[in-house]
């Protein structure tokens, strides 16, 4: 029986009736999509800008370090095994030493770490060549918020204390040569950069370091069992953890925001297929009068609701795919209020929609249609033909 | 006298109302010869519809049996019904009951669109046919908020008659009609009762209706209470 004919006939006779539900269905597709495309967007960006800034390929981390116990990380440096020295020669890698110090600046104290790194590395983004050279004092860059919570800028002066490798207090002052204008929290708050040399000179601590940022898509070298020891190898979704959990966060909530959509979207086809039930009542009885069965008139009205979610997807694809892409290109511009929520995003945030994303949306939307489509009409099932002709529910 | 093919025994319809039931049909036993042009007769509330709902397998009998085209109604299947309704017994009905985003062509055509074996140029010169019957092949992609009560009822037979069923039960026909058309539309049965031998029942209290018909079952508080008949014209 062609019950896609039938369908068809009642989706397309419908009219003006089937425009608007195809047409609202289709903007909240656009919009899911183009959501979807922000989020994918927001946390590739924001892996990207963390993997670009301070993760590189993976870290090689001393095994005493461990990033959230600042008391325990004067401890955490040891010397780097051969095969680090030399893919760090081979600028595949650079040493980080990292120690706990006070800054004293505009009449405050404020706890950083401290964190030395070659010149003249290339690794990851921060511009450590203005480091070399240099005054008397020792050359700093900072992040732009850890300069506005220092009250420090490009050229300021402040005194930093440190204790070297037998504990002994030190106090020198710094210049910042930099201002870092970065989204990624890791190398902003609290954080001050200052040469290797200079801070292992200052500790004591010739030749070694806390970790080894190794270069992105380089290859792991083999480290001597003792070396494997001291020296532990964190990919680049281990060091991603918090920010993954953070957009996690971020999707959960934006989770609400797609079900609000979702549930515009799905409003339309519901309530056209529940008012099916009351208002086309009379016609469905006609229907079973004139000798269609049960289950086919259900599956009528379900194709039929599916059928506008399926017209929906083209209507979408017509004007979405230009809008989209369009979208894409320009991005979308994000305020500060991004920045203070701990996202390391850009100042313009540029969606991805990947087929994935798209072909998903637009099968998870047209199974939830027929789906809502079906609910209502089994309704029908439970009608006697008289009591349907007679427009009498159930 | 032709075959008889609705042979109704003792036939019984109860609805329940709350802890009483209301009795709409009692015992009642009739039966239709093919080819009649018969009416059941009473006023709201004598068993005419649901009577007529039973013989179209729209409806169960509480008690009793109806035989209607050699099926027993009480024992089809859903399934079964609803392929003896599509394919043997026509329906006409008061409000003319056309799907409202079908055009008159389509809404003819449906029926025959639940025949699958019913190849398309053969469904398509049955609509035409049938719209050729009832003077509408002009109006064939007007949609029925387009046409008159009249021509809408007579889509509805053409939809009724497009499957050339042996039986059409028309449940007061004329009863939204004006005078003019119901006598037209009266016409066009007559015409199709003659020409294809189609047995016509109908529930009607329109004297419009009654005095064309050439069998008079009365029914009243859902029981037969008379019925008669007038010899088929041979002129």
């Amino acid at each position: 029986m062609p019950l896609l004919k039938l369908a068809l006939r009642n989706l397309f006779g419908a009219g003006l009736r089937t425009g608007l539900n195809v047409f609202v269905l289709s903007v909240s597709f656009v919009i899911i999509i183009g959501c979807q495309g922000l989020y994918k967007g927001m946390s590739e960006q924001m892996l990207r800008a963390v993997t670009a800034s301070y993760y590189g390929g993976g870290q090689y981390w001393h095994t005493g370090y461990d990033p959230f116990d600042t008391l325990t990380l004067d401890d955490a440096h040891g010397r780097l095994p051969d095969a680090l020295q030399e893919m760090a020669g081979a600028g595949l890698a650079v040493p980080a030493l990292k120690r706990q110090a006070t800054l004293y600046t505009q009449n405050r104290v404020i706890n950083i770490t401290l964190n030395g790194i070659k010149t003249d590395q290339t690794i990851i983004d921060i511009p450590t060549v203005k480091l070399r050279g240099g005054g008397r004092a020792i050359p700093a860059i900072i992040g732009d918020a850890m300069a506005k919570s220092a009250g420090l800028k490009k050229g300021g002066t402040a005194v930093l204390r440190w204790r070297d490798a037998r504990g002994t207090y030190d106090a020198d002052e710094i210049e910042i040569v930099e201002t870092l204008n970065t989204n990624v929290n890791a190398i902003d708050q609290g954080q001050v950069w200052i040469p290797l040399d200079r801070l292992q000179k200052m500790t004591n601590l010739h030749g070694e370091a806390t970790l080894v940022i190794t270069a992105v898509d380089s290859a792991r070298p083999r480290l001597d069992p003792s070396a494997e020891k001291d020296w532990q190898f964190k990919d680049q979704y281990f060091l991603t953890a918090d920010e993954r959990s953070m957009m996690t966060a971020q999707y959960i909530e934006g989770g609400v925001l797609y079900a609000v959509f979702l549930f515009l979207a799905m409003l339309g086809i519901f309530d056209t297929q529940i008012l099916a039930i009351y208002h086309r009542i009379k016609e469905m009885g006609t229907m079973l009068a004139l000798g269609i069965t049960k289950a086919n008139l259900i599956w009528i009205f379900t194709l039929e609701g599916t059928l506008y979610a399926v017209l929906a997807a083209v209507l979408a694809f017509i004007y979405g795919t230009p809008l989209l892409i369009w979208f894409a290109r320009v991005g979308f511009a994000l305020g500060d209020s991004y920045a203070q929520l701990g996202l390391t995003l850009g100042s313009v945030l540029y969606p991805i929609y990947t087929p994935s994303i798209v072909l998903g949306t637009a099968a998870f939307i047209i199974a939830l249609t027929a789906l809502i489509s079906y609910l209502p009409c089994r309704r029908i099932a439970k009608l006697t033909p008289t009591d349907a002709l007679r427009g009498k529910i159930v | 006298m032709g075959e008889k093919i609705i042979e109704l025994k003792n036939l019984s319809k109860s609805y329940p109302m709350g802890v009483a039931a209301l009795k709409a049909l009692n015992n009642v036993t009739l039966s239709f010869a093919a080819g009649e042009f018969a009416g059941l007769i009473g006023p709201s509330g004598s068993g005419k519809t649901t009577l007529l709902n039973i013989i179209g397998s729209l409806d169960l009998p509480t008690s009793g049996s109806a035989k209607v085209l050699g099926q027993k109604i009480e024992k089809l299947s859903p399934k079964q019904a609803a392929a003896l309704r599509n394919f043997a017994i026509g329906f006409i009905f008061q409000t003319f009951n056309l799907l409202p985003v079908y055009t008159v062509y389509e809404n003819i055509e449906f029926p025959l669109l639940l025949q699958p074996q019913l190849k398309p140029a053969r469904r398509q010169a049955m609509v035409r046919q049938a719209l050729e019957w009832v003077g509408l092949a002009d109006r064939a992609g007007s949609r029925p908020k387009q046409l008159s009560g009249g021509q809408c009822q007579r889509v509805a037979i053409a939809r009724a008659i497009v499957k050339n069923p042996r039986l059409v039960l028309a449940d007061e026909p004329t009863a939204n009609l004006d005078a003019q058309n119901s006598a037209s539309i009266m016409e066009i049965m007559k015409k199709l009762n003659k020409e294809l031998n189609t047995t016509f029942i109908f529930s009607t209290h329109d004297e419009k209706v009654i005095k064309h018909l050439r069998r008079k079952i009365r029914l009243a508080d859902g029981r037969v209470a008379s019925d008669e008949s007038i010899p088929r014209c041979r002129c």
